[in-house]
């Protein structure tokens, strides 16, 4: 006689309650990004002042000021579009450690650090920044996780 | 048609993202942070020399101010202060009237 022992997790949420979650982290990684692509865009120069006074992208400033908030926007696009979440989600942990390592580089080899990431979020202390990049970058971590839970889930009822 | 509905809602998050963008900006925009500069110069009648007022010449001495005689400067960061000697006496300015650019 054979048995067979499922091991089931005490803590379980609904196929429906996780698609919502990773939808609702979807908008906030997706909010975050439109609103400081925004701020760039309409402070532009003061954006392109900030990082010309930054020693270790001074070069590339006019490029980078383009860049970032055209990528943000993209990004903001991807996470929208349900079919490509997924996409738009590796996205916004690739741009947002990138980020992340251009603040502790900042912070290593710059005498005076500008931020001029936007918004209110400018207002943020150098740690606090990192503190809030690492928790959007666990937020978009999660929401893959999930996703894969619930194809790896799908798989499972065919 | 879950998915346009999906869109729809996400398209309203970014709205409201775009919203409290401009909201937050609009608070530290360039605009409000133009100061008064702490010295004044005053157009003569025929608008070619600048000379030193005493105090502030003028009470309604704002950004869209036309007053010859209001001059207002732009936050430190973004040109060399107005000082007295900085500019000679009785010399000619190419300012747009209403406006010296610090």
């Amino acid at each position: 006689m054979e048995s067979v022992i499922m091991n089931k997790s005490k803590f379980q949420i609904s196929e429906l309650t996780r698609e919502r979650i990773v939808i609702a982290m979807r908008w906030i990684c997706m909010a975050l990004f439109i609103y400081t692509a925004y701020a760039k865009t309409i402070d532009h120069d003061r954006f392109l002042k900030g990082l010309t006074r930054v020693h270790l992208i001074n070069g590339l400033a006019v490029f980078i000021s383009f860049v970032v908030p055209v990528v943000e926007f993209i990004i903001a696009l991807l996470l929208l579009i349900p079919k490509t979440a997924k996409i738009g989600l590796y996205c916004f942990i690739a741009v947002m450690t990138a980020f992340t390592f251009y603040i502790i580089s900042a912070i290593i080899w710059e005498k005076t650090l500008p931020c001029h990431c936007g918004g209110a979020i400018e207002k943020l202390s150098w740690s606090q920044h990192i503190w809030f990049n690492l928790a959007f970058i666990s937020i978009a971590i999660f929401a893959l996780r999930f996703i894969k839970l619930s194809t790896s889930f799908k798989n499972l009822r065919k | 048609m879950k998915n346009l509905k999906q869109i729809a809602f996400g398209l309203l998050v970014g709205a409201m993202a775009i919203g409290f963008s401009s909201f937050t900006n609009s608070a530290s925009s360039s605009v409000n942070k133009t100061k008064f500069a702490k010295t004044f110069y005053g157009l003569n009648q025929a608008g070619t020399i600048y000379s030193r007022e005493a105090s502030n010449p003028a009470d309604d001495c704002t950004p869209k101010s036309t007053n010859p005689s209001c001059v207002i400067s732009y936050p430190s960061d973004q040109g060399a202060t107005l000082t007295v000697g900085s500019l000679p006496a009785g010399s000619t300015s190419e300012s747009s009237p209403g406006w010296v650019n610090p």
